[in-house]
């Protein structure tokens, strides 16, 4: 019976020996992550979690949340250029349907570009309140988390300003949404919206330091002046569609104004530079999109983006879209350096290299040369920045203000600083073959003279018009044809009265044209879905 | 194994009487047709002394004083006794016995005779395992077993297969826990059908509790081929044969998609865009058939399996060695399966009172073609993308090279892509052990220490060549994506038996045990760019790009139990189980860490009551009744209660443009996380009659599972991937029958069995939540999960057939008298206004079936006649519907994303002017509703289907001794030999592989990889 012992000793050993481990066996933390709860009490990982705020700005394309299903690509200028009178679709008619849907006001609910703004602006929004709810409990460093909060409260407006122009009033969220709450949540009005805007760009203008502030390592942060420059946009925009919250055109001089006289900015000397790489992040820049070239061509660890890849020329490396119309380019004033460095036409040498625009893959004739930069490593992954707020609009935005105001000869003259600086720019680069050399234009004696002694809707019109030449191509236009109450006219008669059906007309300055709300969120979560769709 | 278990059992006890021996008596057991039985158990009856007999069938046993009659068991064969008299040399013959209810059961930790079970059990063998070629021991058991139904994941070999017990028990993960000799694991896939010798499936909480918080789906026990003592036995098992489709959807041809697709233009009075102009009108004028682009990619083939085992031993120490090749090439070119699998296993008495044994089953297995761009495993769209590329695009110009189509440029030159796929591999190397030491401690006291681990290594390697055939189908950069997972797991097992039998046949055992389990694991995946075409430079090393890029993936989790079960038998008649385990988990926080998981059963054997027992037509009937609790651990992830950020969300800053890497919470928290349990109850009965040879077994059962924890969708405006939660009920009610008779006439013998499941699958409650969408196609979800109906059915407009005539268009108006689709014209499809709003829009989605059958059936006939046999598998599916989603597409009215795709064949019969009484929609060039979301996609997709039919010829017992062999067999076999059904996609087998294993994805069909047709020839010989 001694063995019979021994066995039911070691038999039972072995039944006590895991119950002292018991604890830290099933303790186990998630292995090679930070967790919210100490993602702020580092301060790489802090400025890590407001660079993925900023990664979102920069999606075109990429999975849902970063996570999960692959949505499809949206530009802005698939909205402010396509759905004004300064481009046409391009590439192959078959080619990427979604964009004709937009261009004609024919948009289903299903249409997959607006499903992905939606998407990612509000991952961003998302991503944001993370920043906002959590950084005030870290342990980091007190003047960087008011920096840091002051990005995050910026980059939370910027989504939803580019919410509500396209797709009117949003639920409006502080906080992260709950998933019990989803399905309850309501459209708060335009106007609320932006009044949600405004108060977080003002927040974000007295957290945010100024350009020159900033390391040289962290250009391309949001700033004081693109907190300020926004909020004049903000505002001017709702002065020309839903102005419930009153405000006053003295507002947009006011914050112009702030940001001219922080001496952070100027225009940058060559108006033929300024898309190209010297003239990323440059004196001119107030706010831009960063990319760099990347190897990995898809989804959030990208670096790159295919926005110039989509407008290039289908005959180099691009899909050839967004065609700028024959009634851009006879916009421009005779002589106008502007023009040639926003037009590509058959036969120009771009970069040093001949172009043919193949019309089986253009709608005009022309290409953008905005975009024209060289073949990237693949396609997802170009490096051009994408300007999104510049200097000279700065000085257009006061302008237009001073003239509403009264000020002529004030607006004038901001408007002919733009002038001026057009008037010496040099060709785009690269007009011979095998150089990439800035030619001199030479200019004719006389070209886009002064504007002088105009008041009243002459001197709004020729803002306008200059608005329309020195930001062509730069997804500017249809945001500014609403604001004006212009938009109408500018379309076929079909197009403008598919583009009435889904406007917001009463209550309003001009008609907002509204693009329908992607079909999952208004089908299952009860968003109310807009006009006409 | 069950034989194994009896001569234990017969050893174990056997030790204390072996000096009383007086005389020895020899003998073989043989079967009616003289062929030997191994294994057999001969005991000397009322006493504990016996023997196993050899692979030969032949044994030698001392016999004690007083030693009057043998009893003589073997599976499969009816127990006999023999008297011994002054004999020395006996030849037993043993009737066959296919349905013993006196089988001894492996069940959790320990076996049971099945007439003392009073859970659900379901056996399989190995012969009915291996009757259908497949490397996949699940699949294998398709058609068997009532209420466990298994779906090929896609016919792409080694994609793996579902299996449900009892129906879709959560929305979550549904797979059952696999328990390979006494060692649980989520996965059987390094074994091959040959490898096992049975199967038990145990379905009802009173079975499955006792292994708690993993047995809420059921359980599938699995034991191996293990040696038997004797002379060694050699075993050669082969077969080779080709695979081919079933069908191939009929398509237009270039003509005929010409005719469509103009048609659609000048329809609306609209000029064909310039770049399609050219094409059609040379497919028109040339009357052109163009590219079968199923044909391009389609393939016979080949597949063959060999098998060698050496098994035998002494009683002291057992062992088997075998050696597994499988192959298989698929059915679509570039896809194919290779697996080897080697075991080795040894069992062993150490002492009079120790006995212990290991086994190690090493398997190595390469997948070809399985892989998508991402390297996601199962996911093959070579299919998908062939059904729909437009037939007038040629996939080689004049001079060879590939062409590019500017059509569907979206579908990938289909020539081209194919001989990418062959660069496309996954290897999965497995070594799953398991060793086990029995200490017998007192007369009815054993324990038993199980302990084992099992490692897997898993390597995708997708190599995406650079080319360029046009602006969309190129690649500007080569890449190559290596991936190297590995994981470990181990369980260790320690647990009492104590089991009495009493004078009166009454009888009591318990169970008590704890348990440790521990799961760990990681992954390195690296993506290299611009890597050469060579072969021989397709490795990170020779990568030419500067970045490269690197994920990992880590977890570790662990599960801590203790548990117990005590039986009582009273007489033999009166049944009592109770189990009750505790589990702790590190999946869970807190108070929400430890489950409870209670059962108790209880059976009532009535043939063993005196009113029954002499009626000599009831051979067995028991009466079952079970309750319990069970957990489902494996519906929660790893860290499902953390909110953990993501790395690698890049942007950049600065004046060098330099990349600034961001960390986001991109998914959502809960750490109320908690068990999602699944209270069973059943009843049920076991009848067997006229000696047996007539079973039959009913079972009605009701599973609910609460605290259901879900993905749960959330709206793209949260901004955030949905967190894991415990978010609802779902109950399944269903009733299994299972009907079998054997008998002969003459020399003809033959057997029968019927199978019949019937579930009924409800969400009872998703609290409060909002439906859940699932299944996205082009046109949106297509399934919704809601309280009322079973889980993922389709959603969707309901379509009433076409407007015939613009009148009946225009009078098609609401009570109001306002037209209900004020821009259909004739030829439009007609919706119904489910809500009566006057409108149609997505308010009047409705039901539109789904894919959880009304019931499934299996069926089994197996014939011998002299040398001869022949078995013949039905399977069927009824009352099913599958959203045909490739079918949006080949039905289209208009162009889906502007992209004009190829059709079925019979979209030629549209509606025109000239064709008024049709019932399929126009071609538009215009933006309609007619490819809405509809009825016109959920198709009847029951089915009927010969999984297999066998026909064997075993060489005559004169023939084989004359070759000094112990058996000889070839057989011919054909499986999926034909399917009946209506269904117009490649196969009504459909899974959810395609939407990467979602569960509400369930029934759509995108295209999958269909069942191929087998045809093969194989032989088994015993040397």
């Amino acid at each position: 019976m001694k063995t019979y012992s021994t066995a039911r000793m070691l038999a039972f050993a072995a039944l006590l020996g895991l119950a002292p481990g018991c604890k830290s066996f099933l303790d186990k933390d998630p292995l090679g992550t930070v967790t919210q709860v100490n993602l702020f009490n580092d301060a790489t990982n802090a400025v890590q979690a407001v660079n993925a705020v900023y990664e979102v700005a920069g999606w075109d394309q990429g999975p849902k949340f970063g996570v999960g299903d692959f949505v499809t690509v949206h530009f802005e200028w698939m909205f402010g250029d396509i759905l004004s009178d300064d481009a046409e679709k391009g590439s192959s008619p078959t080619d990427f349907g979604a964009v004709s849907e937009i261009k004609n006001w024919s948009v289903p609910t299903t249409n997959l570009i607006v499903a992905s703004l939606w998407t990612h602006s509000f991952t961003g929004i998302a991503r944001a309140n993370t920043v906002i709810n959590n950084i005030d409990a870290g342990s980091i460093d007190a003047a960087l988390k008011s920096r840091l909060k002051g990005e995050a409260l910026f980059l939370r407006a910027y989504f939803y300003f580019n919410l509500v122009k396209t797709f009117g009033g949003m639920p409006l969220f502080e906080q992260a949404v709950l998933p019990t709450e989803a399905g309850n949540v309501k459209r708060s009005t335009i106007a609320e919206t932006y009044a949600f805007i405004e108060k977080d760009l003002k927040a974000a203008a007295a957290l945010l330091p100024e350009k020159g502030a900033y390391a040289s390592s962290d250009l391309g942060r949001a700033t004081k002046g693109a907190a300020n420059g926004y909020l004049a946009r903000v505002i001017m925009y709702q002065l020309g569609t839903d102005n419930t919250n009153n405000h006053t055109w003295q507002e947009v001089y006011d914050l112009t104004n702030t940001v001219i006289t922080s001496a952070q900015y100027s225009l940058y000397p060559n108006y033929a530079a300024i898309h190209q790489d010297i003239g990323e992040n440059s004196s001119e820049s107030v706010f831009e999109i960063q990319f760099a070239a990347s190897n990995d061509s898809y989804g959030p660890i990208s670096t790159g983006t295919a926005n110039n890849v989509f407008q290039n020329n289908r005959a180099t490396f691009g899909y050839g879209f967004n065609n700028p119309t024959q009634s851009l380019y006879n916009e421009f004033e005779a002589n106008d350096p502007r023009r040639e460095v926003t037009f590509i036409k058959n036969g120009d040498v771009v970069l040093g290299v001949a172009n043919t625009v193949d019309p089986g893959f253009n709608a005009t004739g022309y290409l953008s040369r905005k975009v024209a930069i060289g073949a990237p490593p693949a396609p997802q992954s170009a490096s051009q920045n994408v300007r999104k707020l510049r200097y000279a609009d700065i000085l257009l935005m006061k302008a237009e203000a001073a003239a509403q105001l009264g000020r002529n000869s004030e607006a004038m003259a901001l408007v002919n600083q733009v002038r001026a600086r057009a008037r010496v720019s040099t060709r785009p680069p690269g007009t011979t073959v095998g150089s990439t050399a800035y030619a001199p234009a030479n200019v004719p004696a006389g070209t886009l003279p002064d504007i002088t002694g105009l008041s009243g809707a002459a001197l709004l019109n020729a803002i306008w018009h200059e608005r329309r030449v020195e930001f062509g191509e730069e997804s500017l236009r249809y945001w500014d044809l609403v604001r004006t109450g212009r938009y109408f006219s500018v379309l076929p008669a079909d197009v403008a009265a598919r583009a009435r059906t889904h406007s917001i007309t009463t209550g309003v300055v001009n008609p907002i044209p509204l693009l329908p709300i992607e079909l999952q969120d208004t089908q299952t979560w009860g968003i109310a879905q807009n006009p006409g769709y | 194994m069950r034989a194994f278990l009896q001569t234990a059992a017969v050893l174990v006890c056997s030790t204390s009487v072996a000096l009383a021996q007086q005389r020895t008596v020899q003998g073989v057991v043989t079967d009616t047709k003289g062929e030997a039985i191994p294994g057999a158990t001969i005991l000397v009856k009322g006493t504990t002394t016996g023997v196993t007999a050899g692979a030969d069938g032949k044994f030698q046993l001392g016999l004690p004083d007083g030693a009057s009659t043998l009893v003589v068991s073997s599976v499969g064969s009816k127990t006999q006794e023999v008297a011994i008299g002054s004999k020395t040399d006996f030849r037993i013959t043993m009737d066959a016995d296919a349905q013993s209810l006196n089988d001894v059961v492996v069940v959790g930790y320990g076996t049971a005779r099945k007439s003392d079970l009073t859970g659900s059990v379901a056996s399989v063998s190995n012969a009915q395992l291996t009757q259908v070629a497949t490397a996949d021991p699940v699949q294998a058991l398709q058609g068997r077993v009532a209420g466990v139904d298994i779906t090929a994941n896609s016919g792409q070999p080694g994609a793996g297969t579902r299996i449900r017990v009892r129906g879709v028990g959560t929305i979550n993960n549904s797979d059952p826990l696999y328990v390979v000799d006494g060692v649980q694991t989520g996965d059987i896939n390094f074994l091959l059908p040959t490898d096992i010798e049975s199967t038990e499936i145990l379905k009802d909480a009173s079975a499955t509790a006792i292994y708690g918080s993993r047995g809420a789906n059921g359980v599938v026990i699995i034991t191996t081929k293990h040696g038997k003592a004797g002379k060694t036995q050699f075993n050669l098992f082969g077969y080779t044969g080709f695979q081919e489709i079933r069908r191939q959807l009929p398509l237009t041809n270039a003509q005929q998609y010409a005719t469509l697709v103009s048609e659609a233009y000048t329809n609306d009075g609209v000029v064909v865009p310039a770049d399609l102009t050219p094409l059609l009108n040379s497919a028109l004028t040339g009357g052109a058939t163009g590219t079968d682009y199923q044909k391009l990619v389609l393939q016979k083939g080949l597949i063959t399996n060999y098998s060698l085992s050496a098994s035998g031993g002494t009683e002291q120490n057992r062992y088997l060695i075998s050696g597994n090749y499988f192959q298989q090439n698929g059915i679509i070119q570039q896809s194919g399966y290779r697996k080897y699998v080697v075991r080795l296993n040894d069992d062993a008495t150490l002492t009079k009172f120790l006995k212990a044994g290991v086994s190690a089953t090493f398997t190595n297995s390469n997948q070809t073609g399985g892989l998508d761009a991402n390297g996601n495993t199962g996911y093959s769209t070579v299919l998908q993308n062939a059904i729909q590329a437009n037939p007038i695009s040629s996939p080689y110009n004049a001079d060879g090279s590939y062409a590019y189509n500017n059509i569907t440029s979206f579908t990938p030159n289909l020539a081209r892509y194919l001989t990418e796929q062959q660069y496309n591999k996954t290897g999965n190397t497995t070594l799953f052990t398991s060793s086990y030491l029995d200490v017998a401690l007192f007369k009815n006291l054993s324990f038993r220490s199980t302990f084992g681990i099992n490692y897997n290594n898993f390597h995708p390697k997708v190599y995406l060549p650079q080319y360029y055939l046009g602006p969309n189908d190129r690649r500007t950069q080569s890449t190559l994506i290596e991936t190297r997972n590995e994981n470990i797991s181990w369980v260790w097992s320690n647990y009492f038996n104590y089991n009495k039998t009493f004078a009166d046949n009454s009888n009591l055992s318990f169970t008590l045990g704890q348990e440790a389990q521990r799961g760990y694991g990681s992954g390195i995946s690296v993506t290299g760019y611009d890597v050469p075409l060579d072969a021989s430079l397709q490795y990170i090393s020779s990568a030419r790009a500067a970045n490269s890029t690197i994920r990992s993936s880590q977890y570790d989790g662990s599960l801590l139990s203790y548990f117990g079960r005590a039986n009582y038998n009273f007489r033999d008649r009166y049944l009592v189980t109770g189990t009750l385990r505790f589990d702790q988990t590190s999946r869970f926080l807190g108070s929400n860490r430890t489950g409870v998981f209670p059962s108790v059963g209880a059976a009532w054997n009535i043939s063993n009551e005196n009113f029954l027992k002499d009626v000599a037509a009831v051979s067995q009937v028991k009466l079952r009744a079970s309750w319990g609790r069970v957990g489902n651990q494996n519906a929660a992830p790893n860290y499902g209660y953390a909110s953990t950020a993501v790395n690698n969300q890049n942007y950049v800053f600065g004046a060098d443009q330099s990349r600034a890497p961001g960390l986001a919470i991109a998914t959502l928290s809960n750490p109320a996380l908690k068990w999602e349990t699944a209270e069973t109850g059943n009843i049920g009965v076991d009848a067997a009659f006229l000696d047996n040879k007539l079973t039959f077994t009913a079972d009605y059962f009701q599973r609910t599972t609460k605290d259901m924890i879900a993905l749960l969708p959330v709206p793209d405006y949260l901004g955030q991937a949905p967190a894991s939660a415990n978010v609802g009920t779902l109950r399944n009610r269903g009733l299994e029958l299972a009907l079998s008779y054997r008998n002969e006439i003459g020399k003809l013998g033959y057997n029968v069995g019927v199978n019949f499941t019937k579930i009924n699958n409800v969400i009872t409650d998703l609290g409060g939540a909002n439906p859940i969408a699932s299944g996205n196609t082009q046109i949106g979800f297509t399934t919704r999960t809601d309280v009322g109906r079973e889980i993922a059915y389709f959603y969707g407009l309901q379509a009433l057939g076409v407007f015939h005539t613009q009148d009946e268009a225009a009078s098609y108006v609401s009570a109001g008298g306002t037209r209900i689709q004020p821009t259909a014209k004739a030829g439009d499809v007609k919706y119904q206004d489910t809500n009566g709003d006057g409108k149609i829009d997505a308010t009047d989605n409705t039901y539109l079936g789904s894919a959880t059958p009304s019931f499934t059936y299996g069926a089994s006939l197996n014939l011998s006649y002299s040398n001869f046999d022949f078995k013949i598998l039905l399977y069927g599916v009824q009352g099913v519907e599958a959203l045909n989603a490739a079918a949006i597409n080949l039905d289209k009215s208009s162009a889906i994303a502007n992209i004009w795709t190829n059709f079925y064949a019979d979209r030629m019969e549209r509606w025109t002017p000239s064709n008024p009484n049709s019932n399929q929609p126009r071609m538009t060039s215009a933006a309609t509703t007619n490819d809405a979301l509809s009825s016109r996609f959920v198709e009847n997709a029951s089915y009927l289907r010969a999984r297999n039919m066998e026909l064997g010829y075993s060489l005559p017992r004169t023939v084989i001794d004359k070759f000094k062999i112990n058996g000889f067999r070839v057989f011919a076999s054909v499986d999926n030999v034909f399917t009946v059904t209506k269904y117009r996609g490649l196969d009504p087998e459909i899974s959810s592989s395609g939407y990467y294993g979602n569960p509400l994805a369930y029934g759509v069909d995108y295209g999958n990889y269909p069942q191929p047709r087998t045809y093969r020839l194989g032989f088994n010989v015993q040397f």
